[in-house]
């Protein structure tokens, strides 16, 4: 009945598993407000709860990045779920026309991409499903699942958008996969991209939704990591327990943080008063520049 | 004419280094200092240890649980666990062995430079074998991914508290007789195997039940073990206590002694159940624009 959806508006109220379009998740459908891993990951340094309620109060600021439609176009051929893609058949987005057919596209709800990025990204699709292991993670399942959970120790509402919600297996483990592209996916980059983007955070997060519904005996979370370059190789990785730990405390942090902000209504900014600061230890060595 | 040492003494050593004024207080505990090393050499040689009460001492205290379960220490080194006799059971030993001292001494703490510099000594008065270990302790704690400078003085503290407690048991251990120390080692470990002399199935309950306080389910025990809970022994919960006490002390975490197992390919490639229904979330009425 799509003449009521118009009128009505999704509003979520009780914890469970959902199966909401992307932007109803990213609009923070839950009654009252709810934190995802990304907006966690706001309320931490190096950012601060103040630029957390800009975002959240000014989601028109939004950017859209080239790499961004790229990621959503390789999410939506690999795991079937998403903003369909409108394939422009033009070499770059320089020209006024190009420009005018993305913003018609995104205008539609679709994912523009130019025809030499949807090549690539369908041969990423075809190199991922014939990789074995990541095929079975993004099978019998369901694409695009929104957890809502309530964090048992601070009472915050969070959220999650599960890539691919998967069954338990006999010894009653859930495997939550989560798809990423990235430039390389040799273990050693993937571990600093894992850091510098909180992908720690995140793995704790999902899982943490999961157990809280209860969902499986044991869950455990992987990277399904695809490079955007030929031949797009495929690379599957779990975080250890130490990153998970971490990600465990800086999550209850962020939690925490935001349920006082919540509280008081007030947003702290990077600092509140004149801080002393050193310099990063690269930076004192004596053989070291000023630049 | 006899030859004055002392004078000879003089022309050829150097000073010792004293300090320009002496309290009253400072010159009593001098005094008291000599007469008291003194004394433990005089007592210890009229008085000489009993070997055999010393024996049975040792075994008298060994067969004592709370004892037994502390004569241990387990912590983890380069992702191996290390364990070893702890240096409770040192202090221990040394006082059933008599005739003993030992200490630990911060010889100067140099914040600038971020160490300690300390001494541990064990000194068996009798026999006058002396052990001590002058060393340097520097002001971090070893992470992972590196060692972190402290700061804080408690942390400071503690960290040299603990790096003497480590030398001073190697002291102690090292002037008493190794069969001394084999012997009590092996009734420590004994006794906590036979533990508080319960039914293994009652132990087991309390074990299984302490664990779950510290987040760590039956299965990982049974994993750790190799053997279901209804095949444990007392060996198993004597080692179970161990690891227990070491996480309670922070020596160890949880995931160090019970490593969540890999996932392997096969685990990503296994059958799975239909996954989680999906509810349908409630719906409201959108505000209509320009009604209000």
């Amino acid at each position: 009945m799509t003449a009521v959806d118009t009128t009505t508006e999704v509003v979520i109220t009780e914890p469970g598993v959902y199966d909401i379009p992307a932007d109803v998740y990213h609009a923070d459908p839950v009654a009252g407000g709810s934190l995802s891993s990304s907006e966690a990951r706001m309320m931490l340094p190096p950012s601060c709860p103040r630029l957390y309620r800009w975002a959240k109060d000014h989601p028109e600021h939004a950017q859209t990045k080239k790499a961004w439609d790229f990621g959503s176009a390789a999410h939506r051929l690999v795991l079937g779920a998403g903003d369909p893609i409108r394939r422009v058949e033009l070499p770059n987005w320089k020209t006024k026309k190009a420009q005018e057919q993305r913003d018609e596209a995104r205008a539609a709800g679709e994912i523009p991409l130019l025809a030499h990025d949807h090549d690539v990204v369908l041969a990423m699709a075809e190199a991922l499903r014939s990789h074995p292991v990541a095929n079975a993670l993004f099978s019998g399942g369901r694409p695009e699942q929104t957890l809502v959970w309530r964090d048992q120790r601070t009472g915050v509402m969070c959220r999650a958008l599960v890539d691919w919600l998967r069954g338990v297996d006999t010894h009653g483990r859930l495997i939550i996969p989560d798809y990423k592209t990235a430039v390389s996916g040799a273990r050693s980059k993937w571990a600093k991209a894992a850091a510098d983007y909180g992908y720690h955070l995140q793995a704790d997060h999902y899982t943490d939704g999961a157990e809280e519904l209860d969902l499986a005996e044991a869950v455990r979370f992987v990277f399904v990591v695809q490079e955007k370059s030929a031949p797009y190789l495929v690379s599957v990785y779990e975080l250890d327990a130490e990153a998970m730990r971490k990600g465990r405390e800086l999550n209850t942090w962020a939690r925490q943080r935001y349920a006082s902000c919540m509280e008081t209504g007030e947003w702290p900014g990077h600092v509140e008063r004149i801080e002393q600061i050193e310099l990063p230890v690269w930076a004192t060595r004596e053989d070291a520049g000023w630049q | 004419m006899a030859v004055n040492n002392s004078t000879q003494l003089d022309t050829h050593a150097p000073a010792v280094a004293m300090p320009a004024r002496v309290g009253q207080g400072t010159a009593v505990e001098q005094s008291r200092a000599v007469a008291e090393v003194q004394a433990a050499v005089v007592v210890a040689q009229q008085v000489p240890r009993s070997v055999t009460t010393a024996r049975t001492a040792m075994r008298e205290s060994c067969d004592v649980l709370p004892m037994a379960e502390r004569a241990f220490f387990r912590y983890k080194r380069g992702g191996a666990p290390v364990a070893g006799a702890s240096v409770h059971l040192a202090r221990e030993l040394a006082r059933c062995w008599g005739n003993v001292q030992y200490g630990i001494a911060e010889l100067r703490r140099d914040d600038l430079a971020g160490e300690s510099e300390m001494q541990a000594w064990a000194w068996d008065v009798q026999t006058n074998t002396r052990a001590s270990n002058t060393f340097v302790v520097p002001h971090k704690r070893d992470k992972t991914g590196g060692p972190v400078a402290l700061t804080d003085m408690r942390d400071i503290y503690e960290n040299n508290a603990n790096m003497g407690a480590r030398r001073l048991r190697e002291a102690i251990f090292s002037i008493l007789p190794p069969w001394f120390t084999e012997e009590a080692k092996e009734l420590c470990a004994a006794r906590v195997e036979k533990g508080d002399g319960r039914p293994v199935v009652d132990r087991a309950d309390d074990a299984v039940a302490a664990f779950e306080k510290l987040g760590v389910a039956q299965d990982r025990l049974e994993q750790k073990l190799g053997r279901v809970r209804a095949r444990w022994s007392q060996y198993d919960l004597a080692q179970l206590m161990t690891v227990h006490r070491s996480i309670s002390r922070g020596e160890v975490t949880v995931d160090d002694e019970f490593p969540r197992p890999r996932l392997s390919d096969g685990d990503a490639l296994a059958e799975t159940a239909a996954p989680a229904e999906a509810q349908a979330p409630a719906r409201r009425r959108a505000p209509v624009e320009g009604r209000e």
